[in-house]
């Protein structure tokens, strides 16, 4: 990405003060998108974002440009989601399963009101499909780069995109069919 | 298929941050304190390894210092040492305090042993 030399050569230059705040705007929808794919709950994605800007903010004079910088940036977003997972899963396990159940239904309820019969055929998609599908058309990413942000090669995700299409257009065709 | 796409376009583009992130982002770095510097850093984990090797220093010695006491008493008392295990009724029994005895000693290596997962 261009932006991302132009950020590089800020932190090397010693201005990670001006190189972070270029680097929010591109990257603000990218980090929220993956988080929000993984966690699958638009606040909590949201305040998983923000605990990575503020990880970047201090991190950033730090970062030695060895790693692409959007790889660095990804890896962090992902490290920080797994956190949040198992944070989750440790609060789950000494809870009530009834108020469980209905708080997961709640984390897993559609992100935006278009659309919820999309939604919840997108989310009954295994993980990876749907983490693929969200990242490919939050923005009409390339699959390079979708595979970047998931930390897969470039074909495992083109196998979940098709598959996810394939299973979507069937579910929706057997909704239509129904509603008929 | 290309409805799908255009309908999965639709649904995904609304997936964005709040208004006024940028602003709680701002409130959330200002709260988080200064930025380390790299320098800053270095100079800690320098006296992070500083500290590190002046306690491996001491606890070396404190370990040195336990086991020669340790040989200095089995020393002293070698003749009845010898005589209690020699003379003792059940050999198992010393066997086993051998080996418990040698178990607490090496505890602190056992318990670091990936496999074992000791706590």
């Amino acid at each position: 990405m261009p932006a991302d030399d132009a950020i590089t050569s800020l932190i090397q230059a010693g201005r990670a003060g001006e190189a972070f705040d270029r680097l929010v705007p591109v990257y603000r929808r990218r980090v929220f998108g993956l988080a929000y794919s993984l966690l699958r709950e638009r606040a909590a994605a949201e305040d998983l974002a923000q605990e990575v800007f503020v990880k970047l903010w201090q991190a950033l004079p730090k970062y030695d440009g060895r790693a692409q910088l959007s790889t660095w940036i990804y890896a962090i977003t992902r490290n920080a989601a797994i956190s949040a997972l198992r944070a989750r899963r440790r609060t789950v396990s000494i809870s009530d399963p009834a108020v469980l159940g209905e708080v997961e239904a709640i984390a897993a309820a559609p992100a935006a009101g278009d659309d919820p019969a999309l939604w919840r055929q997108v989310e009954t998609l295994p993980e990876k499909q749907r983490q693929a599908v969200i990242l490919y058309y939050q923005d009409e990413r390339p699959v390079e780069e979708v595979a970047q942000m998931m930390g897969l090669p470039v074909n495992t995700v083109k196998t979940h995109l098709h598959r996810a299409r394939a299973s979507l257009a069937a579910a929706l065709t057997a909704d239509d069919r129904e509603v008929a | 298929m290309a409805a799908l796409d255009a309908r999965l376009r639709r649904a995904m583009s609304g997936l964005d941050v709040h208004e006024g992130f940028d602003a709680r982002l701002r409130a959330r770095i200002a709260a988080a304190g200064p930025r380390l510097e790299p320098g800053a850093e270095l100079e800690r984990q320098r006296r992070t390894l500083r500290r590190l090797r002046r306690e491996a220093w001491a606890n070396g010695i404190s370990v040195a210092g336990l086991g020669l006491a340790a040989a200095a008493i089995a020393w002293r008392f070698a003749p009845e040492i010898e005589r209690l295990a020699i003379g003792a009724a059940d050999p198992a029994l010393v066997g086993a305090a051998t080996l418990a005895a040698l178990a607490a000693g090496l505890w602190p290596l056992l318990r670091r042993l990936p496999g074992l997962r000791l706590r």
